[in-house]
């Protein structure tokens, strides 16, 4: 949602040297990520069914063309009588509704003692870097599954257990390039010219960071999709009866040898989806030229 | 090289007080977990032994302290559920996951770097493109969704290989399988772009030109200098694997390991087994990292000569 007023208010000509330096495959994720954020958006108005509401009369129905299957449930059934395309929808729903508040939580937050670490030095600085080490040293997994442990699954909770995963690696890159900018003549210059430090932050410093930004969103989208996909599946994430993906498959599992569906329909959609933003980040990265180290 | 050792170390005891400090504080922030174990039917005065039987009864800063030389002492607390001390469950833990982990290095390593390399030195032809296409679908695979989906080929349809356990090498193959592939891909990746790196220096050129053959300029000249950048990330690929990798498929293929112990008791809130379950894989990690960092140090002297210079 963010990403689409950000992608309005640019010029049309953005979009348009975008899709020229596209290849086919990366044309095809840009469509596909779109027919994605589409069909989130419209969840409401695309699903025939509400997404919790049960039909016990239906239950454990195939999708359309096997055996079995009822008109209307397209990709069949679960095991109260949900219809899976509806929850389908709304899961990818809150799967990337989690993945942008995440992302952007982390962003915020990575940027603004990245950019504080940067400029200030000293102590500051040493605290900050010696945070982001060991951040990077201690595996997220782990502190996810005592966070939600400890404080419970509920959303906001997940959101921001997951959008502190990634703040490490915005400080990390802003730190970076806002040492490299401090010297840099124009922002010299303005400091002479009696610019303050805020103003040097936003008026200077933020508008040369925007396309590592953009490309490293794109790269802690994808890690936060995954880490809340499989906290999720394994329990620990959204709790019922609101579905994510990783938590439609975690549950189809124990429908497995005679419900399939439940698990393969999800389970293509995560695909997609990963495919999706791996190819876009990717291309953006590959676009911007930015080393970041994979982690 | 000393005072890089040094640095490695202060470091990884600095990164490990601060998670034996931010686990202990965090099992706290829920209140009193008196209350989570028991439940609401609880009469007041067994409430009270409780409390003071976990010793929670003194203020932040005393537990803290008991809790600081309970770890010197290797006292860690006795499970919740199980009644018996967590360093005993975790060992008798530890073997599977073990298993499973260094399965899984030994199958990345051995194809990820032959590939990879493979991949670079005959980047125009269709198998070497066709290997990366199948990397990057790898990549990009939640190891959780491929692991469902092999248990629903290989064990539900086909009925070849069983769903849960370890007690043959058949168990092996599919936790293997589904564990390794994300980071044999990552890794095959990394190593194809190291060694195209390494193609494209003069010393290579240099070493063509005085007749070598295509063999021999790979094996002495490019091989090294693509492990060395390639040594950077397998700590983080191990670290990986140890901690988010074998906690999910642990879990689905009922693997008697660490992973499944630590989300059992994230679910049932056993605290005291997931508080050291959490440190012992931190300890694990880190010590991985800096003997990492060591080796990079080791073989690179560009970085150890730069930890002395600074």
């Amino acid at each position: 949602m963010n990403t689409s007023t950000a992608a309005q208010a640019m010029p049309q000509s953005w979009l348009a040297a975008l899709w020229k330096d596209a290849d086919m495959l990366v044309r095809f994720a840009l469509i596909a990520g779109l027919v994605l954020v589409g069909a989130t958006l419209l969840a409401p108005w695309l699903s025939p069914f509400g997404p919790d509401q049960q039909s016990l009369l239906s239950r454990l129905r195939p999708p359309y063309g096997f055996e079995g299957a009822v008109a209307g449930h397209w990709l069949g059934t679960d095991e109260l009588g949900r219809d899976i395309l509806s929850r389908v929808l709304h899961a990818l729903r809150v799967t990337l509704g989690i993945g942008l508040a995440g992302a952007f939580i982390g962003m915020m937050l990575g940027t603004a003692l990245g950019i504080l670490a940067g400029l200030r030095g000293g102590r500051l600085d040493d605290l900050i870097a010696g945070a982001i080490d060991i951040q990077i040293a201690v595996p997220f997994t782990l502190i996810a599954l005592l966070a939600v442990a400890i404080l419970g699954g509920d959303l906001v909770v997940l959101i921001a257990v997951l959008g502190v995963a990634g703040w490490e690696t915005f400080a990390r890159v802003v730190r970076g390039e806002v040492m490299k900018l401090r010297h840099q003549p124009f922002i010299e210059a303005a400091h002479v010219a009696g610019a303050s430090r805020w103003r040097i932050a936003f008026r200077h410093l933020l508008p040369s960071l925007v396309s590592p930004l953009v490309v490293m969103f794109a790269l802690s989208f994808s890690q936060i999709v995954l880490l809340e996909s499989t906290l999720s599946f394994l329990g620990l994430g959204i709790r019922p009866p609101t579905a994510s993906l990783g938590s439609m498959i975690g549950q189809g599992r124990d429908y497995m040898p005679s419900a399939p569906w439940l698990v393969i329909v999800p389970s293509l959609l995560i695909l997609l989806l990963t495919l999706v933003v791996q190819l876009l980040g990717d291309f953006l990265r590959d676009r911007a030229d930015i080393r970041l180290q994979h982690r | 090289m000393l005072s890089f050792l040094i640095k490695s170390f202060i470091k990884a005891v600095v990164t490990l007080f601060v998670v034996v400090t931010v686990v202990f504080f965090a099992t706290r922030l829920s209140g009193n977990a008196i209350d989570f174990i028991a439940g609401d039917g609880l009469d007041a005065q067994s409430r009270a032994e409780l409390i003071t039987y976990y010793g929670l009864r003194e203020d932040m800063a005393t537990q803290y302290w008991r809790y600081l030389r309970g770890i010197a002492g290797g006292e860690f607390g006795i499970s919740l559920i199980e009644r018996r001390p967590v360093t005993t469950i975790f060992f008798e833990r530890l073997g599977p996951t073990l298993k499973l982990v260094g399965g899984a290095i030994l199958v990345t390593l051995a194809l990820a770097i032959p590939a990879g390399i493979y991949a670079a030195v005959r980047r125009k032809q269709a198998a070497a493109k066709a290997m990366m296409t199948l990397a990057f679908v790898g990549y990009a695979t939640p190891n959780f969704v491929l692991a469902t989906v092999l248990l629903l080929i290989f064990s539900y349809w086909l009925q070849l290989l069983p769903s849960a356990g370890n007690s043959t090498w058949a168990h092996y193959l599919m936790p293997v399988g589904a564990l390794s592939m994300m980071y044999l891909a990552a890794l095959m990746r990394y190593t194809r772009n190291a060694t195209l790196d390494v193609l494209g220096q003069d010393y290579l050129r240099t070493a063509r030109a005085k007749g070598l053959s295509g063999r021999e300029v790979i094996v002495c000249h490019a091989l090294r200098n693509t492990l060395i950048t390639v040594l950077s990330v397998v700590g983080l690929m191990v670290t990986g694997l140890v901690s988010s990798g074998a906690v999910v498929i642990e879990s689905i293929f009922s693997w008697r390991g660490i992973g499944d112990l630590l989300v059992n008791a994230a679910i049932r809130r056993d605290y005291p087994v997931l508080q050291f379950g959490v440190l012992a894989v931190a300890v694990a990690v880190v010590v991985i990292n800096t003997l990492v960092d060591m080796a990079y140090a080791f073989v690179d002297p560009r970085v150890r000569l730069g930890a002395q210079i600074s």
